[in-house]
């Protein structure tokens, strides 16, 4: 069943190329991009279940710390190049697989692929067969990022997300912003892929060895990682030199691969202070757009530094950036909580929490140990989730209120629309973390793993907490209650609560956070065997590099 | 069979939760109250066959029955499985009880809300989450379930959303309680770390946290580390106080009161804030080895007891007098187990607790009905200024509170009475002690001053509203009547269990022997006179000030002392001045950094190429003499290089 994975990245290409092109309106094209992102969603369940029944411990490339559990590498994508590095002739092999990280993505993204179509159906106003065939072909690309196997398909459809993207947010954001936002939307990223493509031929050329081609593979190049890293911090063969100068040339000799690769994907991440494309992009963009944005192509960077920074640099991540990131991690929970807390325009309000939200994600990745990992892994997916349902509930509300300004307090909107009152709630609370909902597991599994790294940064991270719980509270105070909602009644459009059409889709999302929060066995197992395996590296990384990290100092005598 | 009834009390509500929760889809207003009774009822009735049932010698030593496995992944194992102890059931069963009957007078107290459905719903989640709460055999497990009755609290606090007050008093609740909570989890955490590095240490992070192999760890951790087990206690006891609102967090709770009464009674006043006392209880034998930590309870209990008392003192809302007064109770708790401050007198702490955690929690449950009888009369107006000589009225209503404010101002022979002087006879013993003696002589001190301002606030509200020249307000209408029988029903009940809860299990020792401290402890004669003359006193001086006119103050200094009082001592607006808004106001400057400076800086970066190319442009200005003159200068400068070489 390699097929899906070709499917995957194809069909939703093809379709929306196609419903892009054709370009005829009318509900007859809206039905055929849902059948075809339904069909992607089907496929993405498929291919998690596929990945799930394999078992994880076959090694194509021994000593890998990225395998794929499904593999889809036909010869015919395997290109001789007229070049030679170190004396041997290069040979690129485009390969595609699925291991449970990228399995998961590739979920998320079906099922928010599906969930904007299917609303944007009623909530996009104009060329609507170009929307959800751009949706169509951005979500093509993103398969095509979380599905592949080698640096080269990575970097290509990485860049490629861009071109579709920058359609989006300009095409149907507002109008007197989109296209300055859309422009500085695409020159964050551009500064940030320069870079990114620098680093990523960094690890090319450092993989070849006079006994060895070059390569791009991701399996073959974390295996290599690993075996060398390995040889420095057992320092292997060498008892001129002490395990400290080992760790410590190898870490420099990739330490501006690793700068390089940071700065591409930390734009991604919009890191502080790396950050300003986010809110920007955010508020522009029509908030079904910003659903679809934050709650996938958000989550490149991460997946960008867990699948290439950690498993193929390990050591020098942990010498050089591991502190910093941790360190900018906790500083953007806090920030963006705050900022959160000082914006009237509620666009802005989930823009700045989606920043806090993710510097808990990289504070669970630079923890380098298996609970950081693990609860950075599945914060990605439940963060997009629950940030894609807030977006589309703020869409919802707008397209019955018009834009919504916190300075009104007491609007009391839970009375008119018991419907979206009922699921803002459930979504707040789901996103402050609490037990039972799935945002519980991944903050909690991510603080344990900073606790082991640091006491402070966890400490910080947890006082985040207290601060996302306020803006979120804020928000429904302000806005769902206080008031039986029939005063601010000038601004509305309509007072019919959600259709079928829309409740269904939330509810669908809702009914996933619960499931996460009462099994997270179930997704914690789909990552298992990979998160522990680029452990293997990355933990011994940081423990090489950081003694002091998982003791407690104060042993008494 | 025993895990069987011990997984029915939680379930058995949980069901009832789900049941209300799909009426409350259809709009129910009438019918949700059946399952919710029936599952609140099977609850408590197999709460009592376990303390029925189960062999004295197992549930002393506590018996785990294995749930589901909530993760299990590497080296994180987390097991949701019940704890069965004496501790655990004592608490069980008055929890499951008094919400049961709590329910029954919420049929008619909710009588036609639109929320109908909705109220039973949370109710019965509410008692599912305590529930699991007090049977957690993890500390991680107690956490979650600890963040539930939260959240169940904070949505029925919220409950009339349509109030501003409702809202805001929510969200109060919620974030005093999170800040407290934050530092749980830390606490949890580092504890687990901590339990890491002993000999003990268990594979699995989260599996460590159970309560066996807490206390397995503790005399390791007191080797190894005792300057970090004093920290996690403290962290840990931050949480406590924060669910169980003792100062500072105590904020929260008077205006919880905005939910409906049934709901302060409940949640508010009989269970849910007691959940701190029990999380103290439950790790006495770690708590045990940080006397710096009980000391710290001890005194934060009785500055509590005490101001919490004095709030109460000038409070003219009916349910916000006794929502001080069960902050102030509270108080007694904690000072009660800060005593195990003391090695030897840890046991009698807990028990000394946990008795007057019973019997407070009976007589408070059936204050804030009694309560909610005078707000159902009186058209939702609380506020005693407005009321009074309500016996005619409501005749019943007024024994009922009569018994519950004798029991809360502990007089001979009711339940406070007994639980009091327990409390107080242990801080008497404690007092004698060499090293903590003079602390707990201040903290006697302060219980017996409490106990005094209890009796008087106590008294002066019961007659206030119940004595005196009949006054209605207009809100009231023409039909202020007798609460319904399906609501004086559960509240004669719990007035039986007010009357006799004390005398059954005090002087017994019965719950001494229940909770397995099996020493004699011997109460001094000389406290027991002392409190009841303190409790008739103030009874007395309660009903000589429920004569007088409120505005009537002598001196300058009883005004300043009433000023305070009535004005929370000025604590909601020093967080206000000195937390709330400075956040706020921080958090305003970050956003204007944020879009001025950072991404303005941001901005300007972007414009450097273009400032470059403008820079260029200025010489590519097309002019042939410009280009004439530079070619000059360049062929010069080439000149001149060529001739120092």
């Amino acid at each position: 069943m390699t097929i899906l994975i070709p499917l995957l990245i194809l069909l939703p290409l093809f379709v929306g190329l196609g419903i892009f092109i054709a370009g005829r309106k009318g509900q007859s094209v809206v039905g055929l991009a849902v059948g075809a992102a339904a069909l992607v969603f089907v496929m993405s369940a498929m291919l998690v279940y596929q990945v799930a029944q394999t078992p994880s411990s076959r090694e194509l490339v021994e000593g890998a710390t990225i395998v794929p559990r499904i593999e889809f590498s036909p010869s015919w994508l395997e290109f001789d190049l007229p070049v030679s590095i170190a004396g041997h002739p290069v040979s690129w092999h485009l390969q595609f697989g699925a291991d449970g990280i990228g399995a998961l993505l590739v979920l998320l993204t079906g099922i928010v692929g599906l969930v904007t179509i299917v609303l944007a159906a009623n909530q996009i106003a104009t060329r609507i067969e170009n929307y959800v065939g751009l949706i169509l072909i951005t979500q093509s690309m993103l398969m095509g990022v979380f599905l592949s196997m080698d640096l080269l398909s990575f970097y290509l459809f990485f860049e490629a997300v861009l071109l579709p993207l920058v359609l989006l947010i300009n095409g149907w954001g507002d109008a007197k912003d989109a296209l300055k936002v859309s422009r500085k939307f695409l020159l964050y990223t551009l500064v940030g892929s320069v870079p990114m493509v620098l680093g990523l031929i960094g690890i090319a050329l450092h993989s070849a060895t006079p006994t060895r081609p070059s390569s791009v593979s991701l399996p073959a190049l974390s295996a290599i990682a690993a075996e060398k890293q390995m040889a420095a911090i057992n320092n292997v063969g060498g008892a001129a030199t002490d395990v400290v100068t080992t760790v410590a040339s190898l870490a420099s000799s990739d330490q501006w691969i690793v700068w390089l690769l940071l700065l591409g994907f930390g734009i991604k991440l919009a890191i502080l202070p790396l950050h300003t494309w986010l809110p920007a992009t955010y508020t522009t963009s029509h908030p079904n757009t910003t659903a679809f944005i934050a709650s996938v192509v958000a989550k490149l960077g991460v997946f960008g530094i867990i699948r290439i920074v950690i498993p193929l640099t390990p050591l020098a991540l942990a010498t050089y950036a591991q502190w910093l990131f941790g360190a900018l991690g906790a500083l953007a929970i806090v920030y963006g909580a705050l900022v959160a807390l000082s914006q009237s325009d509620l666009r802005k309000v989930l823009a700045y929490s989606s920043l806090s939200h993710v510097g808990f994600i990289t504070l669970g990745l630079m923890a380098m140990n298996s609970e950081g990992l693990s609860g950075a892994t599945i914060q990605m997916f439940n963060h997009g989730i629950i940030t894609c349902s807030m977006f589309l509930l703020l869409s919802l509300v707008e397209q019955r209120r018009g834009h919504i300004n916190l300075n009104h307090k007491d609007v009391g909107l839970a009375s008119v629309y018991p419907k979206i009152g009922v699921l803002m709630v459930f979504f707040t609370l789901a996103g402050a973390g609490l037990p039972g909902l799935n945002g519980f597991v991944g903050e909690l599994l991510a603080m344990t793993g900073m606790l082991r790294y640091s006491g402070l940064f966890a400490g910080v991270a947890v006082l985040g907490t207290v601060l996302g719980a306020w803006y979120g509270l804020r928000i429904l105070q302000r806005l769902l209650f206080g008031s039986d909602g029939t005063h601010h009644s000038k601004h509305i459009h309509d007072t019919a609560d959600l259709a079928p059409a829309e409740l269904l889709p939330l509810v669908a999302m809702a009914c996933i956070c619960l499931f996460i929060g009462l099994q997270p066995q179930s997704t914690v197992q789909l990552i298992e065997s990979d998160i522990s395996r680029i452990v293997l590296v990355s933990e011994a990384s940081s423990k090489a590099v950081h003694p002091e990290v998982d003791q407690l100092a104060k042993v008494q005598p | 069979m025993l895990s069987l009834f011990a997984w029915m009390v939680p379930l058995a509500p949980l069901a009832g939760c789900l049941a209300c929760t799909f009426l409350s889809l259809r709009g129910d207003r009438k019918l949700a109250h059946i399952p919710a009774i029936t599952a609140l009822l099977i609850s408590a009735l197999f709460a009592i066959c376990l303390i029925a049932f189960g062999a004295q010698g197992d549930t002393e030593q506590g018996v785990t029955y294995s749930g589901f496995r909530y993760l299990n992944v590497g080296s994180l194992t987390l097991d949701i499985s019940l704890k069965v102890d004496t501790l655990c059931l004592s608490l069980l069963t008055v929890v499951t009880s008094i919400s049961a009957m709590i329910a029954i007078y919420s049929k008619d107290y909710m009588h036609n809300d639109p929320g109908y459905a909705r109220y039973f719903a949370v109710f019965c989640g509410f008692v599912f989450c305590m529930t699991m709460l007090v049977l957690s055999h993890n500390l991680l497990m107690m956490y979650a379930f600890w963040e539930g009755v939260g959240t169940c609290s904070y949505l029925l606090i919220g409950f009339w959303f349509r109030k501003p007050s409702a809202a805001q008093a929510a969200i109060k609740a919620f974030l005093v309680n999170r800040v407290a909570d934050c530092a749980f989890l830390i606490g949890i955490l580092l504890l687990a770390f901590a339990i890491g590095k002993t000999e003990i240490a268990s594979a699995s992070f989260f599996a460590r946290l159970d309560f066996d192999i807490i206390f397995k760890a503790v005399p390791f951790l007191v080797r190894d580390y005792p300057e970090l087990l004093t920290t996690i206690g403290l962290l840990l006891m931050v949480g406590a106080i924060g669910k169980s609102a003792q100062f500072p967090f105590h904020v929260w709770l008077p205006d919880a009161m905005e939910g409906p009464t049934p709901v302060s009674a409940l949640i508010h006043a009989a269970t849910m804030v007691t959940a701190g006392v029990y999380l103290m209880a439950r790790l006495s034998p770690m708590l045990v080895e940080t006397p710096t930590v009980l000391s710290t309870v001890a005194w934060l209990g009785g500055i509590t007891a005490f101001i919490a008392a004095w709030m109460a003192l000038f409070q003219d809302d009916l349910k916000r007098v006794l929502a001080y007064s069960t902050v102030s109770q509270l108080g007694y708790l904690f000072m009660a187990l800060g005593a195990g401050a003391i090695k030897d007198l840890m046991a009698v702490a807990v028990v000394a607790a946990m008795f007057h955690l019973i019997t407070h929690a009976f007589f408070k449950a059936l204050l804030f009905l009694s309560a909610g009888n005078v707000m159902h009369a009186m058209g939702d107006v609380i506020d005693m200024r407005r009321f009074s000589g309500l016996n005619k009225v409501l005749p019943w209503t007024n024994i009922l509170f009569g018994i519950g404010a004798a029991a809360l101002a502990g007089l001979f022979p009711l339940a406070g009475f007994w639980s009091k002087d327990t409390i107080l006879s242990l801080l008497a013993d404690a007092s004698s002690d060499g090293e903590y003696g003079t602390q707990f002589s201040v903290l006697l001190g302060i219980g017996f001053i409490t106990a005094l301002m209890t009796a008087i606030y106590t008294s002066r509200a019961y007659f206030r509203t119940f004595y005196g020249a009949e006054k209605l307000p207009e809100e009231a209408g023409h039909h202020a009547h007798e609460a319904s029988w399906t609501m004086l029903a559960p509240m004669a009940v719990l007035s039986v269990g007010a009357v006799l809860v004390g005398v059954l299990l005090g002087p017994t020792h019965a719950i001494a022997n229940f909770l397995g401290n099996h020493s004699e402890h011997h109460e001094q004669m000389w406290v027991i006179v002392a409190s009841t003359i303190v409790a008739f006193a103030g009874v007395g001086i309660g009903y000589f000030l429920s004569k007088m006119q409120p505005s009537t103050a002598t001196s300058g200094a009883m005004v300043a002392f009433a000023d305070f009082g009535r004005n929370r001592l000025y604590i909601d607006w020093l967080y206000n001045v000195a937390i709330v808004k400075p956040i706020e106001w921080f958090a305003d400057l970050l956003g204007w950094f944020d879009t001025v400076v950072i991404d303005g800086l941001a901005m300007q970066i972007a414009n450097v190429p273009r400032l470059c190319g403008l820079l260029g442009q200025r010489v590519q200005n097309g002019r042939l003499p410009g280009y004439t003159y530079i070619t000059a200068i360049g062929i010069a400068a080439l000149a001149l290089w060529i001739a120092t070489r």
